[in-house]
């Protein structure tokens, strides 16, 4: 095992490596920007060293300075997480070069499977169906004719895609120079290399992928698959384990073709194999992101795995502590991705303090989040706020409990998308397990329908608020006047009948 | 005997009668029929409350403020003022009610253009896509509010703006 691991990420992803660092009883070390001094990820790691400022390209990409920082104080392994340096086959091998352990597959399988059209070539060749398509692109023209003889509708990807970045699809000849320079333009500004390429488009599809982990001496083994249909701009909102359009044949279908696809990379550490499925069961080959996946936590709960820990343990050389017969999924468990942005407002990033933070919690909930009281949320990094996940005995359970979450959860000074997932969450074809990647674009966000209630609610508040506080009432009612105890004791349970003129449940009760 | 108390929101005056009860208070807003049953408890130390309103209980965050209070509940902030009750005739009206014939779109977090789709001179509908704007590593696209006439663009591609920046000023167009 390592004697220390550096953790190059932040938020709540690189908390939950310090956790599992500790679990394994390895001393953690964080690195932070300028922005991120009293985070959680550094405030819970055993050490923690300042890189740079808040742009990541100075600080969380800084991959010399990570390095440095590393050696100087003593780690053996790095651990990059997800985004920012995880997929990044230089610095996967600059880490080896200074002596220090990627926790993640090798450089070389970095580099095959980060190139979407090679990786597409390799699921071919190992008898993976995949989509139409075309080789890389660079010109406007090129690719409009190469659309034309797949046939449209097209998706435009960016060749060293990932991460739903430089996608555009494109329903006719008419939209296709503007969309393709788009995507090119998209692809140059995330990855630095215009190139594209074309993939016929699917309708009604849905988005499986399937997890694996892999030892050092070449075993490779599939854990289950995960339902990623609910996307909205290529983004994924809401994620499942198991999927309910995944019979036990197709997931042994789709198990064996991650593990040969991971076997013809020689393949080691997490990885996730991303197919698209038809209505009629068919699946095609997607791509295989090289890293542990934001939503790893709907797979450990069905599976009982600890991912983050078990690739920790095949980094340092262990054998994987099972094989596919011993591991047994059990029940089902949904995850919500809770961001900063408004879906009132066209879901523009809202940026701010969060001036108060209160996670769900109870049976079968577990949030990944690293929120706290006060802590600003800047435009530097992505909107991602906390992951909730729900378990259940089934799906039902579990989107039952995952609503109650949603209810708990408490976050003010940011806009979130919670009313909008707690929308998606009682829409009838979603209950029903009726989703495809299209979904969130056939259901739009619906008008915010408390508003006159809340607003009532805050006048009143308001009212008692000043009035008791400023002395004019003798605030014997009320707590702000700094003595809740007597307040408290005055309470008394009798006012049954009065004033519930609109009945119960008039009340939102989510803040 | 109840009190009476104006509450303001966005221009809007509202009149409120509140008297001790039980406990807690009872409220009754201008135009109900019915009296409410409302306390306040402070939770901690923090700002945060939680109103008991007809029983339900409803968390709410108060930040003072000279004359009022920020309230947020939900995803929704408020801006309350609160004072003494006064005839009507005597209260500030709302702001000069004539709506404004032009648009400002503002920008409404810090990130940088990453394109411009108007020019000074074009006539736009709503919902027409004026500008992109990078933030959070997400194109975002910020869409004309009404039809009209751009009149200025004051921002390039590749400028870095803050949220608040002027982006495209707008004209109402003919009729």
């Amino acid at each position: 095992m390592f004697n220390k691991i550096l953790i190059a990420n932040r938020g709540e992803i690189a908390l939950r490596i310090v956790r599992a660092c500790g679990d394994l009883e390895v001393p953690s070390v964080a690195v932070f920007s300028d922005v991120d001094r009293v985070s959680q990820h550094v405030r819970y790691a055993d050490e923690a060293y300042h890189i740079g400022p808040a742009d990541a390209r100075l600080s969380y990409l800084n991959g010399e300075k990570i390095i440095e920082v590393a050696r100087q104080c003593g780690a053996d392994a790095i651990h990059p997480g997800y985004g920012f340096l995880a997929e990044n086959a230089d610095f996967a091998e600059a880490c080896m070069d200074a002596g220090l352990t990627f926790i993640g597959p090798s450089p070389e399988s970095i580099r095959m499977l980060g190139d979407k059209i090679a990786a597409r070539e390799l699921a071919k060749s190992v008898g993976i169906p995949v989509l139409e398509g075309s080789p890389e692109v660079h010109s406007i023209d090129e690719a409009m004719a190469l659309a034309e003889s797949i046939g449209y509708p097209v998706m435009v990807k960016a060749a060293a895609g990932g991460g739903g970045r430089g996608i555009r699809h494109v329903l006719s000849p008419e939209e296709f120079p503007g969309a393709a320079a788009r995507a090119i333009q998209e692809a140059q500004a995330a990855f630095g290399n215009p190139a594209i390429y074309l993939e016929k488009y699917l309708h009604d599809i849905r988005h499986i992928e399937v997890q694996i982990i892999g030892d050092q001496f070449g075993n490779v083994v599939p854990i289950g698959e995960r339902e990623c249909s609910i996307q909205r701009r290529h983004q994924k909102l809401i994620e499942e384990c198991p999927s309910v359009a995944v019979t036990p044949d197709l997931r042994r279908a789709l198990g064996r073709a991650a593990v040969r696809l991971a076997r013809a990379a020689n393949y080691h550490n997490v990885g996730t194999v991303e197919f698209l499925l038809t209505e009629s069961g068919d699946y095609y080959f997607l791509e295989m992101n090289t890293r542990l996946q934001v939503e790893h936590p709907v797979t450990e709960m069905t599976s009982g795995v600890d991912l983050v820990k078990d690739q920790i343990l095949v980094a340092s050389g262990e054998e994987l502590p099972y094989d596919e017969v011993e591991l047994l999924t059990r029940g089902w468990a949904i995850e919500c991705r809770i961001v900063a942005e408004d879906p009132f407002n066209n879901f523009l990033p809202s940026v701010g303090r969060v001036v108060l933070a209160r996670e769900p919690a109870g049976p079968g909930i577990r949030v990944e989040s690293a929120l706290y009281d006060g802590m600003e949320v800047t435009p530097y990094y992505d909107s991602l706020l906390a992951k909730v996940t729900a378990w259940g005995r089934n799906r039902e359970g579990a989107l039952n409990r995952m609503k109650r979450a949603l209810n708990e959860f408490r976050l003010v000074g940011v806009a979130t998308n919670i009313p909008y997932i707690q929308q998606v969450l009682d829409l009838p074809d979603f209950r029903e397990g009726r989703i495809d990647t299209g979904f969130l674009d056939r259901h739009e966000v619906k008008p915010d329908e408390h508003l006159a209630e809340l607003r009532e609610v805050s006048e009143i508040a308001a009212l008692l608020f000043v009035t008791a506080g400023d002395g004019v009432r003798n605030g014997n009612g009320s707590a702000s006047n700094g003595h809740p105890g007597a307040a408290q004791s005055s309470w008394r349970e009798q006012m049954a009948g009065i004033g519930s003129r609109r009945g119960m449940g008039r009340w939102p009760r989510s803040i | 005997m109840a009190e009476k108390y104006l509450v303001r929101l966005e221009d809007e005056d509202v009149s409120f009668e509140i008297e001790p009860d039980d406990g807690g208070f009872r409220v009754r807003r201008e135009g109900s029929e019915q009296w409410s049953w409302a306390r306040l408890e402070r939770i901690g130390d923090s700002n945060l409350h939680v109103v008991l309103l007809d029983h339900h209980p409803i968390e709410i965050y108060l930040e003072r403020r000279r004359g009022g209070v920020y309230a947020t509940v939900g995803r929704h902030i408020f801006d309350l003022d609160v004072g003494p009750w006064r005839p009507p005739g005597t209260r500030t009206g709302p702001r000069d009610g004539t709506q404004s014939r032009a648009a400002r779109i503002i920008a409404p977090m810090t990130g940088s253009i990453v394109e411009v789709r108007c020019e000074p001179g074009q006539t736009v509908e709503a919902g027409e896509v004026l500008l992109v704007i990078e933030s959070m590593k997400m194109n975002n696209e910020l869409r004309s509010p009404s039809d009209g006439i751009v009149a200025s663009v004051p921002v390039k591609p590749g400028q870095r703006v803050n949220a608040g920046d002027l982006l495209v000023a707008l004209e109402a167009g003919e009729g």
